[in-house]
């Protein structure tokens, strides 16, 4: 998808309100050819209307689909060459797998050999060679998400819509399909356009992710510009866990770097175009904080009382609080000597490039 | 505590019993060769015999067939088709339906009857098959559609979208894959609806013609005459044919 | 559109043409005069709802709601024990108890009547017992009794009490029987506190079911009452059938039916009932 790819669903000022809630609120997005892209958030959030409305099962109050440069207004879904997983993988419970999967090209009256060949390929593509005979309901949940992921590829969709197809799964198969999917992204460069409230789940297999919060998008980019580079605080807060702060801008350091007077201490942060005066809030990433003496050179220190370690596996949790009492996080490997008691003094340690001023 | 238990299963018993015995010993006199009904004399098979000699009864017979098979049909598809319909679109005026829908299962039977003889009068409708088709249906259509909805409640209408989704026409989801997951739903609705009309009396009684006589109607006027091992037989015909149509019914609602 | 027009305009042409329709007639009917030949002649009047009030009539609803409200009574008292014994049953047993319940359902009214006619005439296999045993010198008349209507209607409506009651115990949590108990309830306290609530709305549809109809079974009294002893829907039918009096049996008829939908509301709107249950089936 890096190099110069076409633009394949262009989602122009969608909106759609129910009775008395704004499910999507004038949403602008390109979706390119051959990429993953994830609609991440929580319920509610509008992710699962988007997809539905590029689907053809919701009709937009407002502004417009395109799908390969054409307006689909007027195209319900079985006119739209795009196929979707759906969540209780709605496999039709009266047809056997083979029949399952051959349902959309019946639909499009191709000839029966052509149809076996092709179901054939399809179940092998998700190694359910042999499964054919078999009914919906002598599948386990795992086979279950193939069949309706074979269902769908198997019509060659120009965008494949996936709604949280991996949530009825249990946490290891669900691993286990994330890469799975993603492979298989790969092997047919189609488009996928996928809904899940698990962030762990966009991260991995995402190219680009859209955070939705209220209707809205908050945030699109990869899961690095995400996750390193947040720019609401709604976003900072959703992916990982992360320390907020809110001050007041003193004066401007430099170009994009500002000092900001909190309630325990000042310091710079980095930001754009912020008014001296102004009340902010910024965000430290817990693994980015230093408890002990860092390798590298830091330019913040902030003097706090240790409270309490939490151990959770493969890292450690700090919990320190300033001097007015508000807490902060800090992560380390495990492994780390845990020295301190609660009530000594610490000092935290950050460099300004970790500290990010948030929209809003 | 089983004393309770003891107890609990007595009355269990003792209930079956009024339930069952008077079906039974109706049963076990329409074989008695007695005229009386009340002391076994011997075993035979005369009062069937009989039915099978008699031409109104034969008549009677070949009406509630007739009623029952067009009545089920028509309520069949009509109820059906409401209750997918119901399942799958908001409309204006679907809570007035649906109340509609009701109404004929909670008033009393008797005034549906009248209200439609007046009816079939005022437009001068000849009394007949026709018209007892007319109201068996319009009982019966709640019932499917009953039926059918219940069956629906199940139904994950994501099924439907990814049939739509596969390139199926609405008609073509419909046929292929609505239909064939609540089919079991349809043919219970059905039997049900059959049962309802083989074992009409209400209803009939008013809407029939002076010369159409049903099966039950035959059975309610040799009543009003007295007791017979006849009227044994012919209610134990009737018990037979509706009890089986009925437990197929149950059998395909539980699948 | 089109799909709601193709499923949904059928059931309601339907419905309108051959139940709104229709009762909507016998309301109009019900504020006619009747003609000299039995025939309805369209002029305006209440008299046929003034008419009413003559104390024969009023005689004829009370005992009708009157057998309506005993036969309920008496199936509630005869069913709740019943249907909590047999959802007491062990699991595996259910769906043959329940079969049981059922096929009753499924017997025709009429052919059960005459069952218990069979049962109950002088001549009958309760009579002949007797007397054969010695424990009586006399038939005993039971027939023709508005005790014999009662248990007419008190066998024939059974069915239709169970049914909902046993659905609703069925599905009872037993947990929150258990819990009842440990928290220092008796039984009894349980049974008042936690069971009766609960089922309650199994309580009232089953109500429902056996009230309404009963109000209308004219065959009933007809066959076990041998006609000395009317209800609604004996009234009802003569005013069609025998006396040719449409306006004035669709006046009843209006009564009535303003009776069952002030039954159904009560339910449904005080009770917090749900529609669903009264379809049993």
């Amino acid at each position: 998808m890096a190099e110069q790819a076409n633009i394949i669903v262009q989602i122009r000022d969608l909106q759609k309100v129910y009775e008395d809630t704004i499910a999507v609120d004038h949403i602008d997005l390109d979706i390119m050819e051959g990429e993953f892209l994830t609609f991440l958030g929580s319920s509610g959030c509008g992710k699962t209307t988007t997809l539905r409305i590029i689907a053809g099962f919701e009709e937009p109050t407002g502004g417009k689909v395109l799908i390969g440069g054409k307006d689909v207004k007027d195209q319900p879904p079985h006119e739209r060459n795009v196929n979707t997983v759906f969540q209780s993988y709605a496999l039709f419970p009266h047809m056997n797998i083979e029949q399952n999967v051959g349902f959309g090209l019946k639909m499009k009256k191709m000839p029966k050999d052509r149809i076996r060949k092709k179901v054939e390929e399809a179940l092998k593509l998700v190694r359910l060679e042999g499964y054919g005979h078999r009914r919906p309901n002598q599948l386990s949940g795992g086979q279950k998400q193939r069949v309706a992921i074979a269902r769908a590829i198997v019509n060659e969709p120009r965008v494949l819509l996936l709604d949280e197809p991996l949530g009825a799964l249990d946490m290891k198969l669900r691993k286990q399909m994330q890469v799975e999917l993603k492979h298989l992204q790969r092997e047919l460069d189609i488009t996928f356009v996928y809904v899940t409230h698990d962030q762990e789940e966009a991260l991995t297999m995402s190219d680009r992710i859209a955070i939705m919060n209220d209707g809205r998008i908050e945030q699109i980019g990869t899961a690095v510009e995400i996750y390193e580079n947040p720019r609401t605080r709604f976003v900072a807060d959703f992916i990982g866990e992360t320390n907020l702060f809110s001050g007041t801008v003193l004066s401007q350091e430099e170009e994009g770097v500002y000092r900001v007077q909190t309630s325990n201490f000042t310091l710079p942060v980095l930001g754009e175009g912020l008014e001296v005066g102004e009340t902010v809030s910024f965000t430290v990433r817990p693994e980015r904080i230093f408890i002990t003496q860092p390798d590298q050179p830091v330019d913040v220190v902030v003097e706090a009382t240790f409270k309490e370690f939490i151990y959770i596996g493969s890292i450690i949790k700090s919990i320190v609080s300033l001097a007015d009492g508000k807490e902060v996080t800090v992560t380390d490997q495990a492994g780390m000597e845990m020295r301190f008691q609660p009530g000594d003094s610490v000092k935290l340690r950050w460099q300004t490039s970790q500290s990010l001023v948030l929209r809003k | 505590m089983p004393k309770r238990k003891i107890f609990s299963k007595l009355y269990m018993v003792l209930i079956f019993a009024l339930l069952y015995v008077p079906i039974l010993v109706l049963i076990v006199f329409s074989f008695n060769t007695s005229k009386l009904n009340a002391v076994w004399t011997g075993f035979t098979l005369d009062w069937y015999r009989k039915l099978m000699g008699n031409r109104d009864i034969l008549r009677a017979m070949g009406n509630s067939l007739q009623v029952a098979f067009l009545s089920t049909a028509l309520s069949t598809m009509v109820g059906t088709l409401a209750a997918v319909g119901m399942y799958r679109y908001k409309f204006k005026g679907k809570a007035v339906l649906d109340n509609l829908l009701y109404i004929p299962m909670v008033i009393p039977e008797i005034v549906l009857g009248i209200a439609l003889l007046m009816f079939f009068s005022r437009f001068r409708v000849p009394l007949g098959i026709r018209t007892l088709v007319i109201a068996h249906a319009t009982f019966s259509i709640p019932f499917v559609f009953i039926t059918v909805k219940s069956r629906m409640a199940g139904f994950d209408s994501a099924i439907e979208e990814a049939a739509m989704d596969l390139g199926a026409s609405p008609l073509q989801t419909f046929l292929h894959v609505t239909l064939p997951v609540i089919l079991p739903g349809v043919a219970a609705g059905a039997l049900l609806s059959f049962t309802l009309s083989i074992d009409d009396v209400i209803t009939s009684f008013f809407v029939t013609g002076p010369s159409t006589n049903t099966f039950p109607l035959q059975v309610y006027s040799m009543v009003k005459f007295g007791v017979s091992p006849e009227i044994n037989a012919l209610s134990t015909v009737m018990l037979v044919i509706t009890i089986t149509v009925a437990l197929l019914g149950e059998k395909l609602k539980k699948e | 559109m089109r799909g709601i027009l193709a499923t949904i305009s059928p059931v309601y042409l339907w419905m309108v043409l051959f139940m709104v329709v229709p009762l909507g007639l016998i309301l109009l009917i019900s504020f006619l005069q009747r003609g000299v030949y039995g025939d309805v002649k369209f002029h305006f009047t209440l008299e046929n709802y003034r008419a009413l009030a003559d104390p024969l009539y009023v005689q004829v609803f009370l005992t009708s709601v009157g057998i309506a409200l005993g036969t309920t009574v008496s199936c509630l008292l005869l069913g709740y024990p019943f249907a909590y014994f047999v959802a007491g049953t062990e699991k595996k047993h259910h769906r043959l108890l329940l079969v049981l319940i059922i096929i009753p359902f499924w017997t025709n009214s009429l052919v059960r009547t005459y069952a218990w006619i069979l049962l109950l005439r002088t001549e009958g296999l309760i009579n002949t017992v007797l007397l054969q045993l010695g424990w009586i010198q006399e038939p005993l008349q039971m027939l023709y009794s508005y005790g014999a209507i009662f248990l007419g209607m008190t066998y024939t409506l059974f069915p239709f009490m169970i049914l909902p009651l046993y659905s609703i115990i069925e599905k009872l949590d037993k947990s929150l029987l258990e819990a009842s108990a440990d928290l220092g309830a008796t039984p009894l306290q349980t049974f008042l506190q936690v069971t009766l609530p609960l089922t309650l709305p199994g309580i009232v549809a089953g109500s429902l079911l056996v009230f309404i109809p009963s109000l209308g079974y004219f065959f009933i009294p007809d066959l076990m009452g041998g006609g000395k002893h009317m209800i609604i829907g004996n009234l009802i039918k003569n005013q069609f059938l025998a006396s040719r009096n449409w306006p004035f049996g669709s006046a009843i008829s209006i009564i009535l039916i303003l009776l069952t939908l002030l039954v159904v509301l009560a339910y449904l709107k005080l009770l917090g009932g749900d529609k669903d249950d009264m379809g049993v089936m």
